[in-house]
């Protein structure tokens, strides 16, 4: 049984194979709209002896999804998908299975919205780039995964990314019981850039959420990781053991833009994100 | 030891003061909506603010020269939606100032504006939208001009204005061709005037003023044409307007679209005694007019 879904930047593949006794799978797809939102900005600034370079860009689309899938049998099976373009979040999961008895639950959520994106340039004589981006792009990315596998060998490999990192698992096993839930929530960045010809001065500051709940039993081979710009995690298991971890991301500059909500524009996505507390 | 700071102050004296350059090359989305924008500045001082949010995109920028010793602006700006692609660009280097704004609305309608000025120098202008193309080119010797552009997905429009009121006994003049292309025809009036000192005595300015304008209503409609007009001082003035098309059947041939004036100062008392009489009889005015229409 094969399945494919395409949305312009979004991609989901969503294939299994199931070749023995009995298969069940439910999948339910929704969608209210896509429209890409965002921006790439560069900026050059030089004089006769130096140059220098600055550079932001965002991308997301305004839509509401979930997809929600049940897939239980005996037999080999392949999984493939993808999700990305959504303020820089997004998740990949690979995995395939050989003869085996498997039971994978998914659950995928994204809810991405606009509210504002603002610019302000300012250049002084030619020589010196101020500039301001002040964006409100409410997202949200959700995804629980359960899955059990007893047979002759299963590879699955995980990664949740968003712009300040990502986490990731791998496993290789006989027997595996796998519990995954993920979610992130985006509300939006103050970024201003100075840039002369010599130097470039960034700040960033950005209200963002990451929560990650981790619970595994494996026999074989348990990987899981954390990168950021400034963290770093690694954590690498041969034979047998039981991973129970929690890794919860909060960046938070202060500056609340609830005010900014207008009756006219509220929608039922709005009410769907406000559920998750963006 | 002496001898290298020596060294060391006279390169860090010689390192070039001179403004540098700016360039901005940005692109914002809006569900169907694109706009690019690349600007290059020199010596320029600039502001550029744009909003995006759930009813459209909105923007609005303006650029001034930073001093007076020469300034460079390119304004190129794109937008692409369901209606098509409508573009606008401005291209000015100013020998002394410039100042421009432009602004854009990226909505249920969408439409692109830039207003520009600049006293002696050069531009190139213009805009396009899916069936019609403006352009006008500029040379400019002391005087000054200001163009106002405008494309929108139904229709473009150019509107300018050039002037020289000064008193300051100087040589001036302007080369200025506005082509329109329309209905894959194109159609062009190229301008001339020169003013140039023949008379060694205290010269009565020459005054002149010259309007272009041109417009494309939708697919069925273009028009455009320039006027030239004049008060002659003690300066040799020629005017000269040369309009060409590739539709010839819109030409009259008995009366081809050449237009000019040439205007002799009339040279007073040796002696350089001006007499009141003198002075009135330098005053010549002239006028030239040209246009073409295209109804489809």
């Amino acid at each position: 049984m094969y399945r494919q879904i395409k949305l312009e930047r979004y991609t989901l593949i969503l294939a299994a194979l199931i070749a023995s006794l009995f298969f069940v799978s439910t999948f339910i797809f929704m969608s209210e709209s896509v429209a890409k939102e965002g921006y790439d900005v560069n900026i050059m600034v030089n004089n006769s002896t130096m140059e220098s370079n600055w550079g932001a860009d965002q991308s997301t689309e305004i839509l509401s999804f979930q997809a929600e899938g049940l897939c239980t049998g005996n037999g080999s099976y392949s999984k493939y998908l993808r999700i990305s373009g959504f303020v820089g979040m997004g998740l990949k999961e690979n995995t395939h299975t050989n003869e085996g008895r498997l039971i994978n639950k998914n659950d995928v959520k994204v809810v991405s919205d606009k509210r504002w994106i603002n610019f302000v340039d300012i250049v002084n004589n030619s020589e010196h780039y101020v500039g301001e981006i002040n964006e409100s792009l409410p997202t949200v990315m959700y995804s629980n995964e359960d899955l059990y596998y007893r047979g002759d060998g299963i590879y699955t490999n995980n990664k949740y990314v968003n712009k300040e990192g990502g986490i990731s698992t791998k496993y290789r096993a006989s027997r595996l019981i796998k519990s995954v839930k993920y979610g992130s929530a985006y509300v939006g960045s103050l970024i201003s850039a100075n840039v002369t010809p010599g130097r470039v001065q960034e700040l960033i500051l950005r209200n963002s959420t990451t929560a990650f709940k981790l619970a595994s039993d494996s026999d074989q081979y348990s990987e899981l990781g954390y990168r950021s710009k400034d963290e770093c995690l690694d954590e690498t298991y041969f034979g047998p053991f039981i991973m129970d971890n929690k890794i919860i991301i909060k960046r938070d500059y202060g500056i609340s833009d609830e005010q900014n909500w207008l009756s006219c524009c509220y929608s039922e996505r709005d009410s769907q994100l406000l559920k998750y507390g963006v | 030891m002496k001898l290298f700071t020596l060294l060391l102050l006279f390169l860090t004296l010689a390192v070039p003061t001179a403004s540098g350059d700016v360039c901005l090359s940005k692109t914002y989305y809006s569900g169907a909506t694109v706009v690019h924008e690349e600007v290059f500045l020199h010596n320029v001082d600039y502001v550029n603010i744009v909003s995006s949010g759930l009813g459209g995109m909105a923007g609005i920028s303006s650029g001034v020269s930073a001093d007076e010793t020469g300034s460079t602006f390119s304004d190129y700006i794109t937008m692409k939606s369901n209606g098509g692609v409508i573009h606008n660009w401005a291209n000015v280097q100013a020998e002394k100032e410039l100042a421009w704004s432009r602004e854009f609305i990226a909505s249920k309608e969408n439409s692109i504006g830039i207003l520009y000025g600049l006293g002696t120098g050069n531009a190139n202008a213009g805009c396009i939208n899916p069936f019609a193309t403006i352009e006008e080119d500029l040379t400019l010797i002391e005087n000054i001009y200001t163009g106002t552009i405008q494309a929108s997905s139904h229709g473009l429009g150019l509107d300018g204005s050039g002037l020289r009121l000064s008193e300051e006994d100087t040589d001036s003049g302007f080369e200025h061709d506005i082509q329109l292309t329309f209905a894959d025809n194109w159609h062009k009036i190229d301008s001339e005037f020169s003013s140039v000192k023949e008379v060694e005595s205290k010269a009565t300015p020459v005054i002149y003023a010259w309007d272009t304008h041109a417009i494309v209503e939708d697919a069925s409609k273009a028009g455009f044409s320039v006027n030239m007009r004049t008060v002659a001082g003690d300066r040799d003035v020629k005017m000269n307007m040369v309009g060409s098309t590739s539709m010839p059947d819109l030409l009259d041939p008995n009366n081809p679209p050449n237009e000019s004036a040439t205007i002799k100062p009339i040279k007073t008392e040796d002696d350089g005694h001006t007499t009141l009489e003198d002075l009135l009889n330098t005053i010549v005015t002239e006028e030239l007019y040209m246009s073409f229409n295209v109804d489809l």
